[in-house]
């Protein structure tokens, strides 16, 4: 090279003059941005040893537990060596035996890294290059292009768009999608909607009512893990912790089919967890689980002689509606749950052959096992939100409490009967480790409050139409069995609720992905199109920032001051912790930074917001938090702190003991408390309610278990989202968009609608709800398909592979089709959580998402009706769709 | 060391703080109309042909295209609209410009590369102005290192502090070796996949071209400094 400048043509002196010439005016351009500057000096930290073999030497592991909501709540930790996690583990240092298992992180908590430090995260405020205040072109939402702005600037436009429209608007105005925009705008004063939904629970939403937990918020609504090696049968409907929440969910319950708990599973789908327990699958029609429990019940009052099946003396003692004699005093229409049972006031027979034509199980199944449902046997019945999660079921709850109780399996050791869910891992019962107190973080609110809309009406609502503005279900969920009296006090349950409409100009969407995980993703992209202004804030371009007008990066939880993760939402044996694991990526800020950030537009102090450090609020309910000593009554504290470790924390506080030290908490994320068969830490749902009802009354109205439960009617028919009224004892719905509407005129066995299948939306193990769904890895490991039935294949000549075109009167969905014969003909099985890729030039879209093919249909208590919902699916020749792995990261369009 | 000689080594060692300097701004800052006028004047392109090579030598041509292309008003919004979707985002980036990408499977930041490439910052005393909150890896910074190394190695030389000099020199080599001639090829396949080409998928090419050169301009200059009694 130097030759070659010898060489060269050129006045080497000049060429000299030339260059720096060049570099001096380089240096007058402005600077490049912050992230692409680099630093030299005093301040960058000395150079440390040489490149080590094992990247993984020198890094610190720290608590980084899963914080998605799957239902495992697991330990995943993190080593991470300057900033860079280079290891990722698990709980590998409890023991792991029969009764006692590690809290071991599934595929999901594993690729936590790549969702936290993913080539996908947002990383800068972004603006919506055509909108303007002035101009805002709503109808380029979703494929708009983008400009980058400072948080100054995203900070001052929202700050006037929020100005503008409530002071033009005035209530209502603004939607809020998630919580996090809550705290800002009550602190402004101004009045809101916010929306909620039963998609999680679905009909299990509010129990309460009937005496029952949630089985989320309400969790002692079933007995505890080990109790339930008392049983001999688990009697199930729906039931697949094995995709749904993985880990010890499924762990707990390997281990009561070990100690010889015969499993019996209703379920559309042969699932993986029917597979590993060994269990008896009745492949049954999405939607009618309430009409196999009424034949069983039928059955059990057919075939009962002389108490062979059913507890009569505990249906005696302990409810009421069941029967003429036992009635409860409040029942409007006398009508008891046996004579309807017996076809007395509709003149139908709940049959078994009644039911086996509406759910495909033979009659001689359900004889079968409800006999097994007799008193003489140990039976836990357990009925999941996948069952409840269907329109028009909103008496599914009530009608198995029924089943239940005429067995007498309720209240005694080896009997319960109650929702499943997987938030607690499959561990039912109160907390053996409770989170304690932080005390007061000294914020200060205001007075502005919001309206509450149900998702189910939501999209419409923002289109304009009217909407229930009752928050009474959601009031309920919270109030659980020992207090939605108090919940319902101030509504008039004599009169039905008015409607109203709002001026929706605004949504604001945070946390929860709405546009992916709520029904309806076409209204929905309607409405965010009509209205004058969006804002985004999250982790990732999800269809609901997409559709924004500006996006704030906001930080992870691995980002942040520790916290306890799901606070009393866990496996009652452990309680988990996390430490802040790495520092902000790019320009991310917590959500409550960018409601400060906004706020400060507005003259408000970031005190607003709390005035004890994150450290100091964490430090006060790590200290206060208790542990069940060995009696099973008394608690102690779980940590022991010294004077160091206040130094340490930096925070203030007073030395204690307790069972096991700070440093060691912190460390391994977790505590877990040992269990071991005939410890004093079991627990049985209502026992003390079976041994003396009168002293020990249930929430229900009358204190005892009701057949006949007329607050339920009473609440649905006043406040609820159908018009047909309900009445106190449950009786069976023809679902909409349920197996009867695959017919023409709902004629069962007569001619096919054009949508002749049902579709269920399984949980699915690449997923937590929609998240993780962006990974890669993920990608690889699980393909997402369309399952379909071999009958229902060969019917329409999809052969294994194929790409499919999955339709429903609201959407279409592409998939490749995954051909199997676990899954009952007539039922096609969509994963649940993907996120939408649409084509926008045919309107199809090409990622599988459910909430493409479903619909806003409010009804009942506004349950979402995941799966009532009737599709066809046809071979689709226009293209072939790539594996999901193939395609990359966050396209929603193309 | 004739006077000619160290002359041509002087001019090889300005041209090459000149070009990583440049590249450090364009990649590094949303390009405007004074950025474009500084890339396309004349003495770009002649320290970009000096260096030979069929992609470099085309270089003064590409670049007087440009300053056609910068006669339309509208020009520098279209470059700015492409550096954004190449570098910023939000949406899908068609070739992330972390080296990190490369070098592990994952879609990922904030990998080992990340750590390695920190290690090499912090043996000259630098780190990123943003440290931990951005991966040390990026092509921004990757060449701000460069930048930096090339200024201190003209400094040197020119202050006949010869083992500064083959000091920044050879880490300038190490890095290329290591770092950038590893993962810019890589890269440069994905930029393929541009949706437009305004300037910076050929900016790639140049840039891939330019480091390959300057690994042998280095040891070349490292060579002969060494040689040079």
């Amino acid at each position: 090279m130097i030759d070659e400048v010898l060489n060269a043509q050129i006045s080497r002196r000049d060429f000299l003059k030339g260059t720096a010439a060049a570099t001096a005016a380089l240096a007058g351009l402005g600077m490049v941005s912050r992230e692409n500057a680099m630093a030299a000096g005093e301040s960058v930290a000395p150079a440390g040893e040489a490149a080590v073999a094992d990247a993984a030497e020198g890094g610190k592991w720290v608590a980084a537990p899963c914080w998605h909501n799957c239902g495992g709540k697991c330990l995943v930790r993190a080593c991470v060596k300057d900033g860079v996690i280079v290891r990722q583990g698990t709980d590998n240092f409890n023991t792991d035996d029969g009764v006692n298992r590690q809290q071991r992180a599934c595929l999901r908590g594993y690729s936590q890294q790549y969702q936290a430090r993913g080539l996908d995260r947002l990383k800068y405020p972004m603006k919506r290059k055509n909108w303007s205040p002035d101009n805002p072109n709503p109808e380029l939402r979703g494929k708009d292009e983008w400009e980058r702005i400072t948080w100054d600037e995203a900070a001052q436009y929202i700050h006037d768009e929020v100005e503008r429209i409530n002071s033009t608007y005035g209530d209502n105005a603004i939607l809020t999608l998630g919580g996090e925009a809550n705290s800002l705008l009550n602190k402004l004063n101004i009045n809101y909607l916010n929306s909620w939904t039963t998609s999680s629970w679905g009909s299990w939403y509010a129990p309460g009512v009937l005496g029952w937990g949630d089985g989320c918020n309400y969790y002692d609504c079933n007995n505890d893990r080990l109790d339930f090696l008392n049983c001999d049968y688990v009697v199930a409907f729906g039931y697949n912790p094995a995709w749904a929440a993985l880990g010890n969910a499924t762990n707990y319950a390997v281990e009561w089919k070990n100690a010889g708990v015969k499993f019996i599973i209703f379920d559309p789908i042969y699932t993986d967890s029917a597979s590993i327990l060994d269990a008896k699958w009745i492949p049954i029609r999405p939607g009618t689980d309430m009409a196999a429990m009424m034949a069983m019940a039928y059955v059990m009052l057919e075939e009962d002689k002389d108490g062979s099946l059913i507890d009569w003396d505990f249906l005696d003692r302990c409810c009421l509606g069941q029967d003429k004699d036992h009635m409860p005093a409040d029942v409007k229409e006398d009508e008891n749950f046996f004579d309807y049972l017996r076809g007395e006031y509709d003149g139908v027979p709940k049959t078994p052959e009644w039911a086996e034509e509406i759910t495909g199980v033979p009659a001689d199944t359900l004889r079968e096992v409800a006999r097994i449902l007799g008193k003489d046997n140990n039976v836990a019945i357990l009925s999941s939100w996948a069952s409840a999660r269907t329109y028009d079921t909103d008496q599914l709850p009530q009608t198995a409490i029924c089943l239940g109780a005429m067995g007498g399996h309720i209240g005694k050791s080896g009997n319960c009967v109650g929702p499943t869910a997987w938030n607690h891992t499959n561990n039912f019962g109160p907390r053996l480790v409770k989170v304690g107190s932080s005390g007061p973080n000294g914020a200060t609110g205001g007075t502005g409050t919001a309206t509450m809309v149900c998702d189910t009406q939501m999209w419409n609502a923002v289109l304009g139409e009217p909407f229930n503005p009752t928050n009474i279900f959601n009031a309920l969920n919270g109030a659980g069995p020992n207090g939605w009296k108090d919940a319902v006090a101030d509504y008039d349950l004599s009169k039905r609720v008015e409607y109203i409409t709002a001026p929706i100009k605004m949504i604001w969407t945070t946390n929860k992905a709405k546009l992916t995980t709520c029904e309806g993703v076409k209204k929905g992209i309607e409405a965010f199109r009509s209205v004058e202004f969006v804002v985004g804030q999250g982790h990732f371009l999800t269809a609901s920032n997409k559709y924004a007008d500006i996006v704030l990066p906001i930080t992870t939880n691995w980002e942040r001051e520790g916290a306890y993760v799901w606070e009393g939402y866990i496996n009652r044996d452990i309680l988990l912790i996390s430490c802040k694991v790495v520092e902000p990526f790019y320009e991310a800020k917590s959500d409550a930074e960018a409601m400060m950030t906004i706020g400060e537009k507005f003259g408000l102090s970031p005190d607003m917001w709390g005035t004890v450090p994150a450290a100091q609020l964490l430090f006060n309910s790590i200290a206060t938090s208790t542990v069940i000593k060995e009696d099973g009554k008394t608690w102690e504290n779980l940590v022991s702190i010294t004077e160091d470790d206040i130094k340490a924390w930096g925070v203030e506080g007073e030395p204690q003991e307790g069972r096991i030290p700070i440093s060691k908490y912190m460390e391994d994320g977790m505590y877990r408390v040992d269990r071991h068969i005939g410890d004093n830490f079991g627990y049985i749902d209502k026992k003390e309610f079976r041994e003396d009802p009168e002293a020990n009354p249930i929430g229900t109205k009358s204190g005892k278990i009701e057949f006949a439960c007329q607050s339920w009617a009473d609440i649905l028919n006043s406040q609820g989202f159908s018009e047909e009224p309900y009445s106190a004892i449950p009786k069976y719905r023809v679902p909409t968009q349920g197996y009867e509407a695959t017919f023409v005129d709902g004629k069962i066995g007569g001619e096919k609608t054009e949508y002749p299948l049902q579709c269920i939306n399984p949980h699915y193990q690449r997923r937590s709800h929609s998240i993780f769904d962006n990974i890669p890895w993920l990608r690889e490991a699980l393909r997402n398909p369309l399952y379909i039935s071999k009958k229902d294949a060969e019917e329409r000549g999809i052969e294994e592979g194929d790409t499919v075109k999955i339709s429903s009167q609201y959407g279409e969905t592409l998939r490749r089709a995954y051909v199997t014969s676990r899954l009952m003909p007539g039922v096609v099985g969509l994963p649940h959580g993907a996120w939408i890729r649409i084509n926008e030039k045919t309107g199809i879209d090409r990622s599988g998402s459910e909430n493409y093919l479903t619909g806003n249909v409010a009804r009942g208590l506004g349950c979402s009706g995941y799966n009532t919902l009737n599709v066809e699916v046809t071979k689709f020749t226009l293209e072939e769709i790539p594996d999901d792995v193939e395609i990359p990261q966050t396209i929603l369009f193309d | 060391m004739n006077g000619e000689k160290r002359e041509a080594m002087e001019l090889l060692l300005a041209n090459r703080f000149y070009l990583y300097s440049l590249l450090h701004k364009c990649f590094g800052r949303e390009p405007d109309r004074q950025q474009l006028e500084l890339l396309t004047g004349e003495q770009t392109g002649e320290c970009f042909a000096l260096l030979g090579g069929e992609v470099l030598e085309k270089v003064p041509a590409f670049l007087e295209q440009l300053r056609e292309d910068l006669k339309d008003p509208d020009f520098p919004e279209q470059v700015k609209r492409e550096y954004r979707m190449l570098f910023i985002g939000p949406e899908e980036l068609p070739a992330p410009p972390w080296e990190s990408v490369y070098m592990s499977e994952e879609a990922a930041l904030f990998q080992e590369a990340t750590l390695e490439v920190r290690q090499a910052y912090r043996a000259f005393g630098m780190q990123a102005e943003a440290y931990q909150r951005v991966p040390d890896d990026s092509l921004a910074l990757e060449l701000a290192f460069m930048s930096a190394l090339a200024e201190r190695a003209l400094n040197a030389f020119r202050g006949d502090n010869r083992a500064e000099a083959e000091r920044c020199l050879t880490g300038s080599a190490d890095f290329l070796k290591k770092h950038l001639l590893v993962w810019i090829p890589k890269f440069l396949e994905r930029m393929a996949a541009s949706p437009t080409d305004c300037l910076y998928p050929q900016l790639c090419l140049i840039l891939d071209s330019f480091l390959k050169k300057d690994a042998e301009t280095a040891e070349e200059l490292l060579k002969e400094l060494q040689n040079g009694g």
